[in-house]
């Protein structure tokens, strides 16, 4: 009796631990699959944000670039906006395609194809929002458009 | 004569104290694992309806009416934290159980720097309504959302603010010409006249004073409705994660100015919008000047040769 009594206990453990297992890798399936929801609301959540948003007129997926070059000296404060989990953030020209990518900096803008406002070089997985990316240029200053992407980077660890 | 007892062997105590120990561990893994559950589902619900919101908010033009179905009755709780750069946003959620306690413990909150919801402290409901509303000062900041599930009947409203209703044609809130005409368990609102649970002050949505009880709050564009359903203490902490967001998107307005003054366009705004920015963190400017100061810095823009907004 004794020993069927210590065989049942151990047969409930054994599917306890079983069990908790199976739910705790559930767990962090449903963890990463919440990141990268949120993730990819964030992405599409940027574009028609304040700091990004053309608001000159209406132009719902328009991205001021001048804006967002201004941006990319405050990055750390909006860091905390855009949340601690954002490895990667990057705006980047598309069309019309350019052979080398150019970093923008005081001394290239506009003359470049590339934004990052974040990137801690860490692991992570992308989500990107394909939008129009707009400025002041010529003279007079008129808005030109080209074709573009927010590339947002998130941890998965 | 021999008499015969219950013989109490060592296996029966065996038996009775390692049977006692497994119904206690069984009952007691249970109750933990359905109030894990309970937590991990009410964590999944309120990320869901953080999402949930985020289409209704992202895509608004002007204002927009969407109603919310929950999987049962739920519970929801709103906090508000205006420390730091942009402050925050909280909203927790429990879904009333079958089993065991009633209201579960909320789960993890869906926690937000970008959102402004407003909404009672807490509130349960099987529907809820969300308006989403455009905040402008005078650039565009985000979204009000406001979250309520109480019904609001609106006693005769100036003329600007029943269009405003009707066109809106959110669930919940409707106009009647007398107090009388009001359901009972409805939440009454009155037009610079006393008599309902609550008070308005205004002509129209665009401006005015919201009084409940004690407090008032006073509104501008977009905040009409966040005025009307939220907890007063709610509503001061989400208008000052307004102000400061405002105030971030200033500076970088007030940045964009210089940018654009050294590539031969000078708009000559940036001091006004330094000033404006020190003024939307000072907590004694009134949002009435604010929203004066945000017109003339309007004005000063559309006669601009490059906008800044």
């Amino acid at each position: 009796m004794a020993f069927v009594l210590l065989a049942f206990i151990l047969l409930f453990g054994l599917v306890l631990m079983f069990y908790v297992s199976i739910r705790l890798s559930g767990l962090k399936g449903d963890v990463n699959t919440i990141r990268h929801e949120q993730a990819q609301e964030l992405v599409r959540r940027l574009a028609s944000s304040p700091e990004f948003s053309w608001t000159v007129e209406d132009c719902s997926s328009c991205i001021d670039m001048d804006k967002v070059f201004v941006l990319k000296n405050e990055s750390e404060i909006y860091r905390s906006l855009w949340g601690t989990h954002i490895q990667l953030l990057r705006v980047q020209t598309v069309y019309p395609a350019s052979l080398e990518e150019v970093e923008c900096t005081p001394a290239t803008y506009p003359e470049c194809t590339k934004i990052t406002l974040v990137d801690t070089e860490e692991e992570y997985t992308t989500n990107d929002a394909f939008v129009a990316l707009c400025r002041l240029e010529e003279q007079p200053l008129a808005k030109q458009c080209t074709l573009g992407k927010i590339i947002m980077g998130v941890n998965t660890a | 004569m021999q008499k015969k007892g219950f013989e109490f062997s060592f296996t029966w105590m065996f038996v009775l104290i390692v049977g006692a120990a497994i119904l206690f561990l069984a009952v007691f893994m249970a109750s933990r694992l359905i109030t894990r559950e309970g937590t991990t589902y009410n964590t999944e619900v309120a990320a869901e309806l953080g999402a949930a919101l985020t289409p209704i908010e992202t895509s608004v033009e002007d204002e927009k009416y969407a109603p919310i179905q929950f999987p049962s009755e739920t519970r929801v709780i709103n906090e508000c934290d205006a420390e730091g750069t942009f402050g925050e946003q909280a909203l927790a959620v429990t879904v009333r159980s079958g089993v065991g306690k009633e209201w579960a413990k909320t789960g993890i909150p869906y926690r937000s720097s970008y959102s402004f919801i407003f909404s009672p402290d807490s509130f349960q409901a099987r529907q809820a309504h969300v308006i989403a509303s455009s905040v402008s000062l005078p650039f565009r900041v985000g979204n009000a959302v406001v979250l309520y599930a109480d019904r609001y009947c609106f006693v005769n409203p100036p003329e600007d603010i029943e269009d405003a209703l009707v066109q809106l044609g959110a669930e919940g809130m409707t106009v009647v010409p007398s107090r009388g005409a009001c359901a009972e368990e409805s939440i009454s609102v009155c037009f610079s006249t006393n008599g309902c649970d609550i008070r308005v002050d205004a002509d129209s949505v665009h401006r005015g004073v919201v009084h409940k009880g004690t407090d008032s709050l006073p509104f501008v564009d977009g905040l009409f409705y966040a005025a009307l359903v939220a907890e007063p203490e709610l509503y001061e902490c989400q208008l000052m994660r307004i102000r400061k967001r405002t105030s971030e998107v200033a500076r970088l307005y007030a940045e964009k100015s210089a940018f654009l003054d050294a590539r031969g366009c000078s708009s000559h705004m940036a001091s006004d919008l330094i000033t404006y920015r020190a003024n939307l963190l000072n907590e004694h400017s009134s949002l009435d000047a604010l929203s004066a100061e945000a017109e003339v810095l309007q004005r000063i823009n559309d006669r601009l040769a490059c906008a800044l907004f």
